[in-house]
């Protein structure tokens, strides 16, 4: 199980100390860290935000909880992930619920996925990182991006 | 044969993650099963032939009966997933 850094993520695409007031924001500014490499499209983060209100993405992980906000491809050019840890968290709905439960959350996990049948790897390795307690806390203590990428990287070796 | 259905709103990102844990789990106790793979807007209570609906997102009250229920988010988490695994065995070893 040796992956490299590189399949799953860009260094451009690790941001610490986002200053998102809220879920919305949050979408908004990892959005346009992934327009600025060509990997979606503008229109990518509205469509992220219409489905969330539909289909809330907020997950229950411990000791902090994450978000893994997504869209249908309709603006997404290739794969990837935008991860970041937010300087203050903020409230997502929990995912399945109605919009009772919601979340403070501390990390968002931006996904932009093209072709389902080619990432089941990219959503393996994300799954790795959403269950390693180690990870959320490791990035939400993270001062820039190279810690925060040698964080994400010890956890995929 | 059973049959799973796992289930998302988009049928891809956590649909996916479903569908790897399901497999990894079936495989690891022996248990023969179809996982398949849907978007929640895909399902429609007349067409349902599974055994077993696990899903990420909120499924109307009008599937149940028809196949047995389960909230998938722990598997996601990892939080709480061994005993969702076994609510899942026990569904697919029911004779019904």
């Amino acid at each position: 199980m040796q992956y490299q850094f590189g399949d799953l993520l860009k260094a451009e695409h690790v941001l610490v100390n986002v200053p998102a007031v809220n879920a919305r924001d949050a979408i908004s500014l990892l959005s346009t860290a992934l327009e600025r490499t060509g990997t979606v499209s503008p229109g990518f983060a509205e469509d992220v935000w219409n489905r969330e209100q539909t289909f809330p993405t907020g997950l229950p992980t411990q000791p902090l909880a994450v978000a893994i906000p997504h869209a249908d491809p309709d603006h997404v050019n290739h794969s990837g992930i935008c991860i970041g840890a937010l300087k203050s968290p903020v409230h997502f709905v929990q995912m399945g619920t109605d919009g009772s439960t919601v979340l403070e959350v501390h990390v968002v996990f931006l996904l932009a996925i093209k072709e389902k049948e080619k990432q089941v790897e990219m959503i393996q390795q994300l799954m790795r990182l959403i269950q390693s307690p180690r990870l959320v806390d490791g990035l939400s203590n993270s001062g820039s991006t190279s810690e925060a990428v040698a964080v994400i990287t010890t956890m995929l070796t | 044969m059973k049959t799973v259905y796992v289930v998302c709103a988009t049928g891809i990102a956590t649909s996916t993650m479903l569908r790897l844990k399901v497999e990894s789990f079936l495989e690891e106790r022996g248990i023969e099963a179809r996982v398949l793979q849907f978007r929640v807007t895909e399902l429609s209570p007349e067409r349902v032939e599974a055994d077993v609906i696990l899903a990420t997102t909120e499924i109307p009250p009008e599937f149940e009966g028809l196949a047995t229920v389960i909230n998938g988010i722990s598997l996601i988490t990892g939080i709480g997933q061994g005993e969702t695994l076994e609510s899942l065995a026990r569904a697919l070893r029911d004779d019904s």
